[in-house]
């Protein structure tokens, strides 16, 4: 006997060997030397269809009935004749659409059928539980042998169990490490084929040890078994052929070698170059030869040596008996590496189906794609691995009876209802989705009375009464003799299914149409030898327009890095940039996303995520003779509280284009107001129809608007409510993403009119008009400012290391809380109580901010993040004052930070030039470079990203212009010749200069000015009233808040002159 | 007329029909053919018969791969 435990301490050291080779092989893959992308690995992944069935059923099989256990084989033989053909158009078209699994395969074939995938991902979990049990019956057999009974922790534990529960979280951690787009699985595969040498191996030297160490080789076995059978009528069968069970036998597991979740999983999915077919063709038989040789030497041999217990367990047993326990071990190892092969693979493939067909169309109908979704999907997988393992041990606890070889005959039966919808499917254009639902349903049902049934019947979980005198007494309908038919029980359940799903499939495919979309699916599905073409639908218009955004979806799912790199590498295949892609290789872009994403959440999800882009056409309602009462300029947001409806109302009835996003019933909407054809969306997150939008869906909320906007010439569009949008995304969305869309339908608004329908206590401006245009919408609306500033700090703080960062939180906490922080500490400006609401805020202020009751009061958990007092709203100069004083703040802890580099990126995404959170307000700036090249780009940057500039240069208008991008009328030329074409000044009338720049001053919200010409103006008078005239505007500059940059040419100036200027202002390094 | 066994392996009609006389061979009634009291090197000849049929396809099938060239 085998020490107790030592079979199951190697059975655990075994797979933790097959962690380490998967993990080996995902390295060398990241280092570009993949193990796995050949020929010969990938045959002997297909070797995955030897399991426990081959170590232990066959033989049983064997020395029960014969021969019989011959023909599992032959059918994947047959099989590989095809290869050239079938499978390898099966493998392509599963490559060319990123297709994951066979319910994907054939959800994808029959038009993205999201009932065809659903049904085949529950069936496939029906097919692989007998299989699954079948592994663990015959591991926990042979364990028992090895080692008795389990006292596990001081409990006895059924074996069984025991093996579930340890290749159920091998399976779980092993399957699902991280959502691949192309869903390949490196180490998955690497392990499988490492498992399929070991357990050939073990195979032989057993086979070799019984017929040559045991007996005096094969003829002696083959005398003893005739000499058996002439005293024994029984053991005469033995080497007879069985014809009937034969073939059906044969026919399943011809189709079960395709169409098997674990199956399909490693012959196309996992395929990587389709010549590795040509080996499997020969490759593939061989090793089913050679594995088989053996079979009957131990299974015969084992009944002349009278061997005890289950001829299932021959294979344990008889080294067993002999003594020969390492042998016996190392057969278990074999015997450990051919299940957990098995489940490994099964429960990923079907766990991977149950999820991408069966739940994610659901959950992303609940969801709408919020949340860490990426993360969301990975434990999902998880659970469902467990979830099959799981099932395999309940079927197993009903089938503990029946001989290995009957359970995963059942199996089979059912891939083989499969059959006619994939592999017909595959030649048979005609093949419909209606056709497969009919053909799929009735195969699995009668699978299930005719296979399922009398098991369970057996078993006593139903009466045993339905297979003797049928259903309710009716005898023509027993499960085991349908209509009288009487054949043995497997080929009556194989004929039966196989005849009626066939039937159905074909005559209802015949009596269906297919629409025109999933015609165009199936026609380049079965072409797909014939033409390599992209399917690319050209009939969608680009409604989704740039790349951005597609990226943004497709990050949704996959994550951003993910995403990223994605489109990278399609842009780069196309040969074209994010700025230079044309309309057509936008369109090549889309089909590549849509294959992306299949690959990586199913086809019938894609389809959901795709088709869920709403299509709005711009419509005009009449359009009245009078004029509008409402005079909006045609390219602007305005804040309109209250009378929202009225204002877009009077705007459609006079020609204008209008759409509607409301929270309201749209119902309602249209009989108030009065509109007819103008769409109108609503925001809900019930799916009721065509025009309803989650209000977390902000991706796809924004894409329809702007949809409609680019299709529209003349648009308006009404948004009821921002507020309502912040809300509900509060906590369930990233405030980025929150920030995102207020800013992109801020930059929408520069082509259509938008209106923003707001209470005025979530609007930070003085509202006195009915629609009241604003320019910067994060600023202007509830707590985004608050939510930019947390953008910001988190991306501040984020280079810092733990203790800095703590540190530095700390502080600026303990500032926020006495109000020291941000500029003007009060509450959101609520109309009367401002003044009571200070006072006492100043009351409770005051006490956290002395000293003694600082530290007593310290608020718990201000160690980790910012805290922003609730209610805060900043505006734009709050906002970058509080920014600066971080950056001042950090870089007291880490002198090293660079605020720059922090925020850069950061402040162009929200269209904002980098060097804004450099200059401070109120300071003048100076910039010494011989020319003024990089002066003149960081205002042409400023002015253009929303400041507004003022240029005082010698050059003239049209070459900044030109040269430059600085707008004409941001110029004030400095020369003495009058023209009448730009503004110009006299470079020598510096009163006149002095009022342009404070009349400037007064009208603008956000000023730069740039002194350019500094040099030109000393020339044409002298350098004293120059030096007078910059400390006269520098005062006036730091008054009024503005930004003034001056450009000087140090070489122009002597040293003292320039020392005397350069204490003027500060300088900019550029 | 050429004979050439390479481009024999190449059509696709060949490949599908020797799966049909794979399922033939290695059926009723050309199987049962083979099933007699007869043995082949100690083999019993219905054995033997399948395996030679077994690894005539292996063989068909390495010839095809080793003679692929397109």
């Amino acid at each position: 006997m085998i020490g107790s435990h030592i079979a199951l301490v190697v059975m655990v050291l075994y797979l933790l060997l097959l962690f380490w080779i998967a993990h080996y092989a995902i390295r060398l893959r990241a280092a570009g030397r993949s193990i796995v992308s050949n020929p010969y690995v990938y045959v002997l992944s297909i070797c995955v269809y030897v399991s426990a069935w081959t170590f232990y059923g066959s033989i049983g099989r064997a020395a029960s009935s014969g021969l019989e256990f011959i023909p599992i084989y032959l059918g994947p033989t047959l099989a590989m004749i095809l290869g050239w053909s079938l499978v390898r158009k099966m493998v392509r078209a599963s490559k060319e659409f990123r297709l994951t699994s066979i319910s994907d395969f054939l959800s994808f074939r029959y038009g993205r059928s999201y009932s065809i995938g659903a049904i085949v991902a529950v069936a496939s979990l029906a097919m692989t539980a007998p299989y699954v049990a079948l592994q663990l019956i015959a591991i926990s057999t042979s364990l028992d042998v090895l080692s008795g009974m389990h006292m596990v922790l001081g409990m006895e534990i059924e074996t069984t169990l025991l093996v579930a529960i340890l290749l159920g979280i091998f399976a779980a951690t092993f399957g699902a490490r991280q959502l691949d787009p192309m869903d390949r699985h490196e180490g998955l595969i690497a392990a499988v084929a490492f498992e399929s040498v070991v357990k050939l191996v073990a195979f032989i030297l057993v086979g070799i040890y019984v017929t040559y160490g045991l007996f005096g080789g094969y003829g002696d076995i083959l005398n003893g078994i005739s000499s058996m059978a002439a005293s024994n009528p029984d053991y005469a069968k033995l080497t007879q052929v069985d014809y009937i069970p034969w073939f059906s036998i044969t026919l399943i597991s011809f189709f079960a070698v395709l169409l098997l979740p674990r199956q399909f999983h490693v012959i196309a999915v996992e395929n990587s170059d389709e010549s590795h077919i040509r080996k499997a063709m020969w490759l593939f038989p061989l090793y089913l030869l050679l594995i088989n040789l053996f079979v009957p030497a131990i299974a015969w041999g084992g009944l002349i040596l009278g061997t005890p217990g289950p001829s299932d367990a021959y294979i344990i047993t008889i080294p067993y008996a002999h003594g020969q326990d390492l042998l016996a071990l190392f057969v278990f190892i074999g015997g450990v590496s051919a299940a957990s092969a098995m489940i490994l693979v099964s429960s990923v493939a079907v766990g991977t189906m149950m999820l991408n067909d069966l739940e994610m169309p659901y959950l992303l109908r609940r969801i709408g794609g919020g949340r860490d979704l990426p993360g969301l999907l990975l434990n999902a997988r998880r659970l469902n691995i467990l979830l099959v393992v799981a099932v395999g041990y309940l079927y197993s606890l009903v089938a503990a009876y029946q001989s290995l070889a009957d359970i995963g005959i059942v199996s089979f039966i059912g891939a083989s209802q499969l059959a006619p919808a994939a592999l017909l499917g595959l030649y048979w254009k005609r093949g419909s989705r209606e056709g497969a639902i009919a053909g799929l349903v009735s195969g699995f049902v009668l699978w299930f009375y005719t296979a399922l049934v009398p098991i369970l019947a057996e078993t006593g979980q139903i009466s045993g009464s339905i297979l003797i005198s049928g259903p309710l007494g009716i005898a023509f309908l027993r499960p085991t003799a349908l209509f009288g038919m009487n054949l043995d029980i497997w080929t009556h359940a194989t004929f039966w299914t196989l005849f009626v799903n066939c039937t159905l499939y074909v005559l209802v495919s015949l009596m269906s149409r297919p629409s025109p979309e999933e015609v165009k699916l199936t026609d380049s599905f079965i072409d797909i030898q014939d033409s390599t073409a992209d399917l690319v639908s050209a009939e969608r218009t680009i409604e989704v327009g740039t790349v951005d955004e597609l990226e943004s979806t497709l990050a949704r799912y996959i994550g951003t890095d993910k995403a990223k790199s994605a489109v990278d590498t399609e842009l780069a295949r196309l040969t074209t940039t994010r700025e230079r892609i044309d309309a057509t290789q936008l369109l090549r872009l889309w089909g590549q996303f849509e294959k992306i994403l299949t690959g990586s959440v199913g086809s019938s999800a894609t389809k959901m995520i795709v088709e869920e882009s709403i299509n709005v056409t711009p419509v005009r309602e009449a359009a009245q003779a009078t004029k509008p009462r409402y005079d909006l300029r045609p390219a602007a947001a305005y804040i309109v509280p209250g009378k929202a409806y009225e204002v877009f109302t009077d705007q459609i009835t006079h020609g204008v284009e209008g759409l509607c996003i409301t929270r309201l019933d749209p119902d309602e909407v249209r009989k108030r107001w009065g509109f007819k054809e103008t769409p109108i969306i609503r925001l809900s997150h019930e799916k009721g129809g065509t025009m309803y939008i989650s209000p977390t869906n902000l991706p796809l909320l924004f894409v329809t608007i702007k949809s409609f906007v680019e299709t529209s010439k003349n648009s308006i569009v009404l948004i009821d409510s921002t507020e309502y949008l912040v809300k509900e995304n509060t906590g369930l969305v990233p405030e980025r993403e929150v920030l995102d869309f207020v800013y992109q339908i801020e930059q929408l608004s520069k082509k259509t009119r938008m209106l923003l329908s707001e209470r005025p206590e979530f609007v930070h401006k003085k509202l006195d008009s009915d629609a009241n245009e604003v320019k910067e919408l994060i600023f202007t609306l509830g707590p985004l400012s608050v939510y930019l500033f947390e953008v910001f700090s988190s991306a501040m703080l984020s280079g810092l290391n733990e203790t800095t960062r703590k540190d530095v939180v700390e502080e600026v906490n303990a500032q926020i809380s006495c109000g020291e922080f941000f500029e003007g500490s009060h509450s959101e400006r609520s109309s009367g109580d401002n003044a009571a609401s200070v006072e006492k805020d100043n009351g409770e202020q005051t006490a956290a901010c002395d000293p003694d009751m600082a530290e007593a009061s310290k608020p718990e958990g201000s160690h980790d993040e910012i805290k922003v007092l609730p209610g805060l709203a900043l505006t734009r100069r709050e906002f970058f004052v509080a920014v600066r004083k971080l950056a001042r703040v950090i870089k007291k802890h880490d002198p090293e930070f660079n605020l720059q580099v922090a925020v850069g990126d950061l402040l162009k995404s929200f269209g904002r030039s980098p060097y804004e959170i450099s200059l401070v307000p109120g300071i003048t700036y100076v910039i010494e470079e011989e020319k003024p090249t990089r002066s003149l780009e960081i205002f042409s940057e400023l002015v253009n990203h929303g400041m507004d500039g003022l240029c005082l240069s010698r050059y003239n208008p049209e070459t900044l212009s030109d040269r430059y991008n600085i707008p004409a009328s941001t110029v004030v030329w400095l020369t003495q010749k009058s023209n009448s074409e730009y503004r110009t000044v006299d470079p020598t009338n510096f009163p006149r200069v002095s009022t342009i720049i404070s009349e400037f001053l007064q009208k603008a919200s956000y000023p730069v000015i740039l002194l350019e010409g500094l040099g030109y103006l000393i020339t044409q008078s002298n350098y004293e009233t120059v030096l007078r005239f910059i400390q006269s505007q520098r005062d006036d500059i730091a008054l009024k808040n503005a930004i003034m940059l001056v450009h000087i040419d140090p070489l122009s100036l002597d040293t003292k002159e320039l020392h005397r200027l350069e204490s003027e202002m500060e300088p900019l390094e550029v | 007329m050429t004979i050439s066994i390479r481009e024999l392996l190449k059509q696709k009609e060949f490949w599908a029909f020797l799966f049909i006389l794979g399922m033939a061979l290695l059926n009723w009634p050309l199987l049962s053919l083979a099933e007699n009291e007869s043995e082949i090197f100690g083999v019993p000849s219905v054995l033997a018969y399948i395996t030679i049929v077994w690894l005539m396809i292996i063989a068909l099938a390495y010839l095809f791969d080793r003679g692929y060239s397109g």
